[in-house]
Parts: structure tokens; C-alpha cells; sequence
């Protein structure tokens, strides 16, 4: 059974996987790996070119295109608001989408994203135009004023980039689901295993953004499969309404009509 | 006689002729091949516009090119 459509920006999409193009031990397993994964978002970056290297640029560009999907360039690496800025109009002449996954990192420790950096960001590139997916951190007030600066999607990290650790603040995450019910959330970065996006799913999260997981799996085109599974059985959990947590117990089997010696208060 | 100036491309610094356009140093350092992105001044170049760019003493040219990401 599929899950329900969705719209990111305007755009139609039937798959809630996002997935990075890094880390992959082959080009060639990269793609299997994203066609299995049955995504329709593939992340991207961009580096200085040298005459020695350019050839291996355009043979990984060549690739993409073959994928068919939107592509989603990220501005990794950036440790303030200018860098980011400036990368994310970099990337937009070179893969020509508006599209930009903003990220303004403040500490090298755990990556953890500089939230007011990441506002000013997200305002210079909002005002120019750009469809901005920003990876944030799980704080409520910062993805309030990221929704007010005009951000229809909100990404932020499950736990740090490239740790695998899962959800480490289920509550956050919960909390901006219920008090952000309108916009379009995605878990990115942190997921390590399949079940860790079943959680996010079945909490109401609209999709999931990751990389690692995969691309470093002894068989990532299976756990690209894998995470294709899990998501959509999160979503579909969350659809079809998770039974709330009882305290008290209660018997699955009918006991009306049992005999006698079975019935107790 | 023909005036040198002298550039950086990706930091790199390189003696050209003045009165070139951005396209044809581009070409000159075979870095025109391609997907690629000009950046001049940490102003970015549309890549319609490459040869109506004359290239200035101490001009900073940065070349991207996509690479994969997460």
C-alpha cells in the first residue's frame, strides 16, 4: 500500500525519503542505492573545480541528471550566515534550482547548527527568492521564527550528523509536530537505523532526510530498501491513528458470554 | 606591448594579459568544461554573461563544480 502524496514548495512528491549522494564506497553503488531507496530528493554539493579534477566533476554530475530527481544542494560546511549565503547562490546558478538546504554550522564538535546565523541566513536568501529547507536544531522557538521568516519546511536534526544515535529528544520532536501542525518537517541527520525512522514517521513527521545510514551499510541498496519500508510503514501507522498508551490492561478477547469460571472483577 | 595583471583563480595566483574576458581565461586554464558555476569578487557570473565579464588587476575568480553531499 502506498503512502499519501505530499507537497514540498509547490511540488508534488510521493516519496518522503531524502537522501545524500555522499560517503558512498562506489558512484556506482551510490546509484543503485538512491534508485532503491525510491527517492525523488537527492542532496548536493559543490566545490572548487581544479583542471586535474574536472572530469570527475562532470562524471558525478552526468550521474545525477541519470537520476532523475530534484536535487536539493546543500551549503555544508558554512560557519556563518555570509558563507552561506554566498554558497547557497553559488549552488543555485550551478544546479539551477532555488531550492537550498541551508546550513550554518556552530560547533565543530557536534555540527550542531548556529541558530542565529541560521535566521539571518534564512532571511537574506528568503528575501532573494530562495525555497530554503533549513537544518536546524529541535528548539520550538527557532523553528517558529524559521516558519515566520517564511520557511515552508523545517529539518531538524534527530542527533548530531553522521552519529546514528536516532531520535535523541522524542519530546521536542513531538512538540514542534503538535505545535507546528502546518508545516512540512522532516527528521535530518542522526537516523542510523531503520527503526529510528519509523519513530519519526509515526510521530507525524512528514519525511526523512539521511545519508550516513545508508551509504556506509555493508549493502546500502538493501538498507536503502530497508529505510524505503520503514518510512512508509511509519506513515502509514500515523495515518491509520496509533492507539493511545494504556496504564490498564484490557482484554483483546470478547469475555462476554464465557463460562462462569472464567469471569473475574 | 601587452600589459600583464595579475589574478587569483581559486586562490591560486595566475599572470594573464589584461583585456580578457572571463570566458576566455576560462578557456585558457581549461576550466570551462562542463557544469561549473564563476564566481568573481564573491559575486556570481550566470554563465550567459562569461564574456561581458573583463577580468580587472586583482580580480578573485573561484570555479565550483557539483560534488556529492548530504
Amino acid at each position: 500500500m502506498q503512502t499519501s502524496s505530499w507537497k514540498v514548495y509547490g511540488q508534488t512528491l510521493n516519496s518522503r525519503l531524502f537522501i545524500g549522494t555522499a560517503l558512498y564506497p562506489s558512484p556506482k553503488i551510490m546509484c543503485d542505492a538512491i534508485r532503491a531507496s525510491g527517492a525523488e530528493v537527492i542532496t548536493v554539493s559543490l566545490r572548487r573545480q581544479t583542471a586535474s579534477d574536472a572530469a570527475n566533476g562532470q562524471q558525478f554530475w552526468q550521474m545525477i541528471q541519470d537520476l532523475n530527481c530534484h536535487l536539493l544542494p546543500n551549503t555544508a560546511g558554512c560557519y556563518s550566515a555570509a558563507e552561506a549565503v554566498k554558497t547557497a547562490r553559488m549552488a543555485r546558478e550551478l544546479f539551477e534550482t532555488d531550492w537550498v538546504k541551508l546550513e550554518v554550522l556552530g560547533d565543530s564538535f557536534n555540527l550542531q547548527p548556529d541558530p542565529f546565523a541560521l535566521l539571518d541566513a534564512a532571511k537574506t536568501l528568503i528575501d532573494e527568492g530562495f525555497k530554503v529547507f533549513p537544518y536546524c536544531t529541535d528548539d520550538l522557538v527557532l523553528c517558529q521564527k524559521l516558519a515566520d521568516l517564511g520557511c515552508e519546511v523545517l529539518m531538524p536534526w534527530g542527533a548530531p550528523i553522521g552519529t546514528g544515535q536516532g531520535l535523541l529528544n522524542p519530546y521536542a520532536l513531538t512538540v514542534l509536530r503538535e505545535r507546528m501542525p502546518d508545516i512540512n518537517l522532516l527528521v535530518d541527520a542522526g537516523i542510523g537505523k531503520p527503526s529510528d525512522a519509523v519513530q519519526a514517521m509515526e510521530l507525524g513527521y512528514d519525511g526523512i532526510l539521511l545519508n550516513t545510514a545508508v551509504a556506509e551499510a555493508l549493502e546500502p541498496a538493501v538498507m536503502a530498501q530497508a529505510f524505503k519500508g520503514a518510512i512508509d510503514a511509519g506513515r502509514l501507522a500515523y495515518e491509520a491513528g496509533i492507539m493511545p498508551k494504556r496504564l490498564q490492561a484490557k482484554p483483546s478477547t470478547p469475555t462476554l458470554d464465557q463460562p462462569l469460571w472464567q469471569q473475574h472483577g | 606591448m601587452q600589459t600583464e595583471m595579475q589574478i587569483t583563480i581559486n586562490d591560486q595566483a595566475l599572470a594573464i594579459t589584461a583585456g580578457l574576458n572571463l570566458a576566455e581565461i576560462l578557456a585558457s586554464q581549461q576550466l570551462d568544461q562542463g557544469c561549473f558555476v564563476a564566481v568573481l569578487n564573491d559575486t556570481v557570473v550566470p554563465k550567459t554573461t562569461l564574456e561581458q565579464v573583463t577580468i580587472q588587476d586583482g580580480d578573485r575568480i573561484e570555479i565550483l563544480s557539483p560534488i556529492s553531499g548530504g
